[in-house]
Parts: structure tokens; C-alpha cells; sequence
């Protein structure tokens, strides 16, 4: 083996006087950090990526995962991190590459800002005996009446699960999600992997993606759903394309996609239909033709520097629903320098365009969807007073189903079933299992939506839409506020 | 057979008459540009449109036999997953972008990026035969199916710049000279045997059937075939590491 300065990152401990040696851990672990030769268990920490498998199935709790304690001198510039990308640059020559979303401590303007709540000069409302209104549609408002060509998508909540490929995650990621979002009046995304004939019948829950490598992307596909999205960025990897590596492209992946099995699919930068706002007009316009005008287009883009000025021309190509994914958004696999140092945040973005589109007078003829980092109830109701219609969440999603955030998705290991297509792995996601633990975490966010709703005197989402004067910044400077279009803490309005 | 007079309509209602008409052939004369004709259809429906065809003629359709006496535009046959496509004139930029099946001949020139990211799977194969020559880009990120380009009368080179660039499936066939300095560096070139064409063949014998060529004289110069190099052209490209 050639000389690596690659440390483990991670340590295995095991409790020697509670193992009892039952293999459970050498079976789960697809690095193969575990192993037991001749009743001897011994680690191979190198390939740990503490996603915690084997701690949580251990049944004599006799496993740890600690950061592995390797000690470089320290250097507030030169960190352990930094050092160790160098080091797998110099072993490969390759381009880093990163799973999930950024890890990185940028500011997070959820954390800076607070709601408000109401006190005497007007009553709170108490959701658990008071009706409460969060249902949400989607589309273009400017139609005049049921004679209007303008179709819109009613929601229960004004929370959507984001796009996920099948490829990038397994078919029981896509029955989980599509049979929660069923069961919530929502929809799922079924990213730009194409849709398995097994979810047809989730078809008036399921966005579907059309993204400049056309995967899958046939008559029946752009039928089979509720909203059909033309995917032009995402936040992990604005600017970029997408690479499924050839080991996760299965013979069902090859099916959905269709192309032959085990080959890369490559989704290029561009769609190179579209290299204007009259271009993304026209697709817009071809796909409302090629689906009779039933159904509403949402682009969806990465919040980059000029978002304002693109999300006004996305408006006017067209676009019915507006989708804008910020910096801290997922990926399977992007470039690590991409994922960590481009794009801005979502609630910068959102808040620039809400008040753009309101400036332009066009903010009717779109519902604006806010990606990208959303990781409790609390930032769905920020972003929803920030100018949200509705939030998409992936992270989250996962996180429900049992993802442990090891950012490793680009392996195709994944031990808990979800970023991998090998069936052995994939099947230990029982999508009964992981409808309902998604459909918890709405049902639950959905509750504490109307709490904090009730608190603040409001009984319809609609009336919190936009609503910034419900949001004050707390650690903010002038600029951030005005951006942001929020008062500062303690200021009076 | 219903004959439409794209004149007397506005491009709306063109192709609102289209998409009611139940007859099986329909004929559109004057067309002068108007968009989206054919767009998502599915039936077997027979078009024969005369003048100049607009943007994604044919996008995302799957059934449709179009033929197209004049030039199109943008797009024609972008995403088009079944049927024919028939153009006796020249064809714009993107011609048969993202194409999973289905065939498109083009009896002239065609744009820029012809073909690019085709795709095949299993029994859909698409072909795009070109009677001239092509613009830069040709089959860019070609993800499988066929393209063949054939020179006649050509006035330029046969293909321009970056042709296969980033192709990783599929074939290209380049007909009689062709300028080796606009194959990307990733595509393999390998001449043909004139009596072993393969899958060639048929393609051939129907340009030749449907633009009255003979098939003799297309067949008359070599045939080079391009396809990838290497299996896994970007394994190298990405490192994975524990971060």
C-alpha cells in the first residue's frame, strides 16, 4: 500500500468486558471498520465515518465512536481539516468531494433572528381549540376565476420535501417520502433520477424534476405529477452539474433513468436549451404545451449574488413557482469547494427577492419556495415572514429516516439505507418504518407551526406570509437588517 | 386529411387546432416559425408541415410523424422519446438534445450541438442522421444512440469544434474526410469496413428513400466510426476521503 499521511479521523472504542462478540457490527458496516477472525474483534478505524451503525445496533452497548486523538500542533490557520484535504489532494490528485451541505461556520441568520408573540393590546390564540389555517397553494394568484388556465397546487402545509434522485438515494427513500407527503397533503420532489413506475400512484403528490440531463424524462413522467420543475441549481453546488458514478446506477436506477445499467449519468452544468431568460421562457412555455397547461412550472435555482435580478426574470419567463435553494442545501456528491464556498444564504436570498418581486409587482404571479438549510418549525416560520410561501426540506427529511449526517453519500455505503442503491443496504430503510417517522416530523413541525402562529395572535399562514414585522434581528448590523428587511431587537414598529 | 393555413391563426390557437384535430394526417401550409408544434404528443398522429418549423418542433413527444418540407429552428426532436422527424431543409442549433429514441433526419446542415446527451435504453435507440454537416459540439455528453453525418455537397468542415466532447455511450459515424483536429482528445476513431456498416445500413438506405439520394453514392466514401476511449472516462477526476 502506498505511504498515505491520511490519520483516522475517528476511533472505535468497544468495551471488551460488554462485547459479546455477536458479529452485529462486522455485518452492519459497509467500510468494513469491523472485523472478528477466530473469536478476535479488531477495527480497521481508518474507514470510520462515525455514522453511528453500529452504536445504535450493538445490543450490548458496548461501542463508542471518539474523534480519533491525533494532535496537530495547533494552528488557527492551518486546521486539522485543511491539512488532511492536502494530504488527500497529494495521495490522489483528485478534486475533493463532499456529501450534504455545508459544514461550515457561516453565520446563520435563522440564529439572529427572534418572532414576535402577542401580550395584551391583542390576544394569542390557542391552536389546540382554535382553528388554524396553514394550507398553502402554489402557482400563479394573478388568475381571474375557475375559467383561469393558471393551475394551482393546494398544500396542507406549507412544508415540501425537496428533490432527491433515486440514484443519489435508494427506491425506499423515494416510497418513504411519497407515502408521507400522501398522508400529509403535501408533495415529495422526485429529484432529476426520473420516477419509478412502483410510484405512480404517488403521482399527485410527486414534483418532477426536469434538469439539463433529461434523465428519465418521458411523456408519462412529466404526467405522473402534481407540479413539474425545471431544476437550474442547487444550493450545494451552484453552477454545477451532477455525476452519478457508474457503481450506483443499478439495474432499477438504469430503469427510472433510462439509460444501461452501470454507466455514468452525467447531468451537464447547463441545460443547453437554456442560456437566456427567452430560452427558460420557452421551456417553460414547451413544457406547459406538452402538458396541456395543467399543471403549474416551478424553477428551481441556487440563491447566488444576483438573485434578485435572476428571480425577477425567472418570473417573468413564466415560472409559476419559484424555488430558491440556499448555500447550506444537500447534495449526494458536489465538489467540496463548491459545496462550502459558494452561494448565499437562504434568508438573504429570500428576503431580497420577496421585496424585489413586491417593488416589480409581480410577486402574485409566483409562490416562492425556500431551500436550503431549514431545520426546525421555527425557520419554516422565519422564512415564511421572510417571504416564503412554502420551505422544501431534505436534511431534515433524512435526518428523520435515520441519516447521521456522516456526510459520505458519495460512497454508496451508506449503512443506514438511504445514500446507496446496493439492495443489502438499501432494505434496511423499511419505508413503512420511514413514512411514518417523516410524517411525525411534519405532523410535529405542523403543531409547533401553530403554536407559534397562536402566539403571535395569527390564525392563517397567509397572514404571516411577507410578515416581517414579525421577525426582529438580534446581533445584526445595519446592513444585514436592512437586507433582511427587519427591524432590530427593541426597535419599536 | 385537414389542411391548416398557419396564416389565419394566431400561434395559440394553431396549436390548439392541432391538438383537437382527430384526424390521423394533418397538413399545416404558410408555417413560419411557430413554436412547439408536436410538443408531448403521444399519438401516431401523421404531420406534414409546409415553411419554416419554430422552436422545439417535436419536444418531449413520443409517437408523432413529422415531416417537415423547409427549415427548422431550435430544438427539434429535444427530448423526443418516440416517433420520426423528417426535415427536408436545414435544422437549428440543439437539434435532438437530450433524445431517448425515436429518429430525426435532417437532410441539410445542422446547428451547433447536435445530439447532445442522447440517450438509449433497451430497445429505445435513437438516430439522427445529418445529410450535411454540423456545428461545434456535436453529441456532446452522448449518453448512448446514433448520429451519423454525411457531407453531401458540404461547403464547410464536416463537424466543428469539440465533436464528442465528454461522450461516454453511443456512436458517432462521420461519412468521407473530416477535420481530426475537432474530434475531442476522449473519442476514438476507427474507420469502417465498407461492407461491414452494421447498424449503419438501414439508416442509410432510408435517408437515401426519403430525400431521393441514391444510396450508392452515400456509399461511396468511408465511414469512420467515433465511440469513447476509456470505460470510466472520469474515475480519476474526484477523491472521496474521510473529512
Amino acid at each position: 500500500m502506498a505511504l498515505t499521511m491520511l490519520a483516522p479521523v475517528f476511533k472505535v472504542e468497544r468495551e471488551e468486558s460488554r462485547c459479546i462478540k455477536c458479529g452485529v457490527c462486522v455485518q452492519q458496516c459497509a467500510n468494513e471498520v469491523h472485523h472478528l477472525d477466530n473469536g478476535w474483534m479488531w477495527t480497521n478505524d481508518e474507514e470510520c465515518v462515525a455514522c453511528q451503525r453500529c452504536v445504535s445496533l450493538c445490543p450490548a452497548q458496548a461501542l463508542a465512536i471518539k474523534e480519533y486523538p491525533l494532535s496537530f500542533r495547533v494552528n488557527s490557520h492551518w486546521t486539522p481539516a485543511t491539512i488532511r484535504e492536502i494530504y488527500a489532494q497529494a495521495d490522489s490528485g483528485g478534486v475533493l468531494l463532499a456529501g450534504m451541505g455545508n459544514p461550515r461556520s457561516y453565520k446563520s441568520y435563522f440564529d439572529h433572528l427572534l418572532l414576535n408573540a402577542s401580550q395584551v393590546t391583542n390576544p394569542s390564540i390557542d391552536p389546540l381549540r382554535e382553528p388554524m389555517e396553514l394550507n398553502t397553494s402554489l402557482g400563479n394568484k394573478t388568475g381571474s376565476s375557475e375559467l383561469s388556465e393558471k393551475p394551482l397546487i393546494s398544500l396542507r402545509l406549507p412544508i415540501m420535501f425537496s428533490a432527491m434522485s433515486f440514484g443519489s438515494v435508494s427506491l425506499n427513500v423515494h416510497k418513504s417520502l411519497s407515502r408521507a407527503a400522501y398522508a400529509m397533503g403535501t408533495l415529495w420532489n422526485t429529484g432529476e433520477g426520473g420516477l419509478h413506475p412502483d410510484l405512480f400512484s404517488y403521482k399527485d403528490n410527486a414534483v418532477v424534476q426536469v434538469a439539463s440531463g433529461r434523465f428519465g424524462v418521458h411523456p408519462a413522467y412529466l404526467e405522473n405529477s402534481a407540479v413539474i420543475e425545471i431544476k437550474i441549481g442547487q444550493g450545494a453546488k451552484p453552477g454545477i452539474g451532477g455525476h452519478l458514478p457508474g457503481a450506483k446506477v443499478s439495474e432499477e436506477v438504469a430503469r427510472t433513468r433510462m439509460i444501461p445499467a452501470w454507466s455514468d449519468a452525467i447531468s451537464p452544468a447547463p441545460h443547453h436549451d437554456i442560456y437566456s431568460i427567452e430560452d427558460l421562457a420557452q421551456l417553460i412555455e414547451t413544457l406547459k404545451v406538452a402538458t396541456g397547461y395543467k399543471k403549474p412550472i416551478a424553477v428551481k435555482v441556487a440563491a447566488v449574488h444576483n438573485i434578485s435580478a435572476i428571480a425577477s426574470g425567472v418570473v417573468r419567463a413564466g415560472a409559476d413557482i419559484l424555488a430558491i435553494d440556499g448555500f447550506r442545501g444537500a447534495t449526494g456528491a458536489a465538489p467540496m469547494r463548491i459545496r462550502d464556498h459558494v452561494g448565499i444564504p437562504i434568508e438573504i436570498a429570500l428576503a431580497q427577492v420577496d421585496s424585489r418581486l413586491r417593488d416589480e409587482g409581480i410577486r402574485q404571479q409566483v409562490s416562492l419556495v425556500a431551500a436550503g438549510g431549514i431545520r426546525n418549525s421555527a425557520d419554516v416560520v422565519k422564512a415564511i415572514a421572510l417571504g416564503a410561501d412554502a420551505v422544501y426540506i431534505a436534511t431534515a427529511a433524512l435526518i428523520a429516516l435515520g441519516c447521521h449526517l456522516c456526510q459520505m453519500c458519495f460512497t454508496g455505503k451508506c449503512n443506514w439505507g438511504i445514500a446507496t442503491t446496493r439492495p443489502d443496504l438499501s432494505r434496511r430503510l423499511n419505508p413503512e418504518v420511514g413514512a411514518k417517522r417523516a410524517q411525525n416530523l411534519l405532523q410535529a413541525w405542523e403543531h409547533e407551526i401553530k403554536e407559534i402562529m397562536g402566539a403571535m395572535g395569527i390564525n392563517a399562514i397567509d397572514s404571516l406570509r411577507g410578515n416581517r414585522l414579525m421577525l426582529r434581528g438580534i446581533g445584526l448590523g445595519p446592513e444585514e437588517l436592512k437586507i433582511l428587511g427587519v427591524k432590530a431587537a427593541g426597535e419599536e414598529g | 386529411m385537414t389542411v391548416l393555413n398557419a396564416d389565419q391563426y394566431s400561434q395559440e390557437e394553431l396549436l390548439q387546432r392541432l391538438n383537437s384535430a382527430d384526424e390521423r394526417e394533418i397538413e399545416v401550409i404558410n408555417l413560419c416559425g411557430q413554436r412547439y408544434i408536436g410538443c408531448g404528443w403521444q399519438q401516431k398522429k401523421s404531420l406534414i408541415l409546409k415553411g419554416t418549423a419554430g422552436n422545439n418542433l417535436g419536444a418531449f413527444a413520443a409517437g408523432p410523424e413529422i415531416m417537415l418540407y423547409g427549415n427548422c429552428q431550435e430544438g427539434v426532436a429535444n427530448t423526443m422519446s418516440e416517433g420520426r422527424i423528417i426535415v427536408h431543409g436545414r435544422a437549428g442549433d440543439i437539434a435532438g438534445y437530450a433524445m431517448r429514441g425515436g429518429e430525426l433526419f435532417i437532410r441539410d446542415d445542422a446547428g451547433y450541438r447536435l445530439g447532445i446527451h442522447m440517450k438509449a435504453y433497451q430497445d429505445k435507440k435513437p438516430l439522427i442522421v445529418v445529410g450535411g454537416s454540423t456545428g461545434a459540439f456535436t453529441g456532446e455528453y452522448m449518453a448512448g444512440g446514433t448520429i451519423v453525418i454525411l457531407g453531401l455537397n458540404r461547403d464547410q468542415e464536416l463537424v466543428g469544434k469539440y465533436c464528442g466532447t465528454g461522450l461516454y455511450a453511443g456512436s458517432i459515424y462521420l461519412r468521407g474526410d473530416y477535420p481530426l483536429k475537432n474530434l475531442a482528445p476522449s473519442v476514438e476513431a476507427q474507420v469502417m469496413e465498407p461492407d461491414r456498416l452494421g447498424e449503419l445500413e438501414q439508416a442509410l438506405e432510408d435517408f437515401a428513400l426519403y430525400f431521393g439520394y441514391s444510396l450508392n453514392f452515400i456509399r461511396q466514401e468511408p465511414f469512420t466510426r467515433l465511440t469513447r476511449k476509456s470505460d470510466r472516462p472520469f474515475a480519476s477526476l474526484y477523491t472521496g476521503f474521510v473529512s
